[in-house]
């Protein structure tokens, strides 16, 4: 064999186990090293990363939003991923909800031996309950957590400032142009969340 | 100076983490004389802590995670309240009424009560966050076990069974080996 295509096979074996999933193929598993080991391998990247699960209305219900947050900010250099914490009963269902909305192919399922320890070692403020976000800059350093439903317009603007994303600013000229407007950030991210939403949204 | 503000740093740091808490949970340890309870006919309870060992669980009625407890949650029951054990079963979802828990309970047959948690006032003061939830208090009162009931989801996957332990250790007067263990689960809707 090549010897330079030998010793380029550790960092190609390496990138082949952290390839993300096809759209249709099973979840791939992740463990709290393959988690590590994914988060490293986006640097460069602001990477949202979203656990969820089927049994969650409310992450069922925000998911959409973030596939097309994800779309629409993608060129920028922002990657979604995807994990669910279904049990190995639920993969089948995971799989088909996320092909459904045609999540992007960067999507896992988590499988690891001791929830507790998983759970900490991404955050320990952590409860462990459904939806969590946690948003990592370029760096790969994890810049912020959101428990439970996301506030769009926040996750929104938390994005855009590690993208270096201008959002239109308040010009004294037109007073019609407002910063960050409701109106614009629906247009960026689909409509933003009801917060009234929160407490009516059922398991 | 320093220590003081360092005190208000975490105290921030810790407020953040709980974002839908009014407060931040007590600490393991910390000694609760009661928890407020109210039944299905809006009659408000204390359940004291003294002189028995006490678990607290958080269920819903329709989380599916928490209806995978049912069984194992009868069990419990079953095994522990010979042993003296009080068993206050809360229900703190904004989203799920008193009438709609009493129909969750017969439905499942279940022999023991469940209370509401209005406004989730006892779930923000011990930090539950998912369903289920325990908490188990020792005969003194004090918080020595936050966590899950069990280690999967599945009882054919269980291999470890914290809130048991937990139980047998207050009983025994002991300290609790593994205090948290943490799980996945549905969030508690707290009220507004």
């Amino acid at each position: 064999m090549n010897p330079r295509l030998t010793s380029l096979l550790p960092a190609l074996l390496a990138a082949a186990a952290l390839a993300a999933p096809l759209a249709g193929a099973e979840l791939k598993p992740l463990d709290q090293a393959g988690y590590a080991r994914l988060v490293a391998a986006a640097k460069g990247k602001v990477v949202l990363v979203n656990f969820w699960a089927t049994y969650c209305a409310p992450c069922r219900k925000e998911m959409p939003q973030l596939v097309a947050l994800e779309a629409r900010w993608r060129a920028r250099g922002f990657q979604l991923l995807i994990i669910s914490a279904d049990e190995p009963e639920q993969a089948a269902a995971a799989r088909q909800f996320l092909d459904g909305i045609k999540a992007p192919a960067s999507s896992y399922i988590k499988r690891a031996d001791d929830d507790d320890k998983f759970i900490n070692a991404i955050d320990p403020q952590w409860s462990g309950a459904l939806p969590a976000t946690f948003l990592y800059d370029r760096q790969g350093r994890k810049v912020r957590s959101f428990f439970g439903e996301l506030d769009l317009q926040a996750l929104s603007a938390a994005v855009g400032k590690l993208l270096n994303y201008r959002l239109p600013r308040f010009s004294t000229n037109n007073p019609q142009k407002i910063s960050a407007s409701p109106t614009h950030l629906r247009r960026v991210i689909g409509s933003p969340k009801n917060s009234r939403d929160h407490s009516n949204v059922q398991m | 100076m320093h220590a003081h503000r360092r005190s208000f740093v975490l105290a921030l740091s810790l407020a953040s983490a709980w974002p839908a808490l009014a407060q931040s949970p007590i600490a393991l340890g910390t000694k609760v004389d009661a928890i407020p309870a109210q039944t299905t006919a809006a009659a408000a309870q204390q359940f004291p802590t003294a002189g028995h060992v006490t678990a607290v669980i958080f269920i819903s009625t329709q989380c599916p995670v928490s209806n995978a407890y049912n069984e194992r949650l009868k069990a419990l029951y079953t095994d522990y309240s010979p042993k003296e054990v009080q068993f206050v079963i809360l229900n703190a979802n904004s989203t799920e009424t008193a009438a709609d828990v009493e129909r969750h309970r017969a439905a499942h047959s279940f022999a023991f009560p469940v209370y509401k948690d209005v406004n989730n006032v006892f779930a923000d003061k011990v930090g539950a966050a998912v369903t289920p939830h325990a908490f188990v208090f020792d005969a003194q009162g004090a918080l020595v076990y936050r966590g899950s009931i069990d280690n999967a989801q599945n009882p054919d996957r269980v291999t470890q069974r914290p809130l048991r332990d937990a139980l047998d250790a207050a009983l025994a007067g002991r300290p609790v080996a593994v205090a948290e263990a943490k799980a996945f689960g549905c969030s508690i809707k707290r009220a507004q």
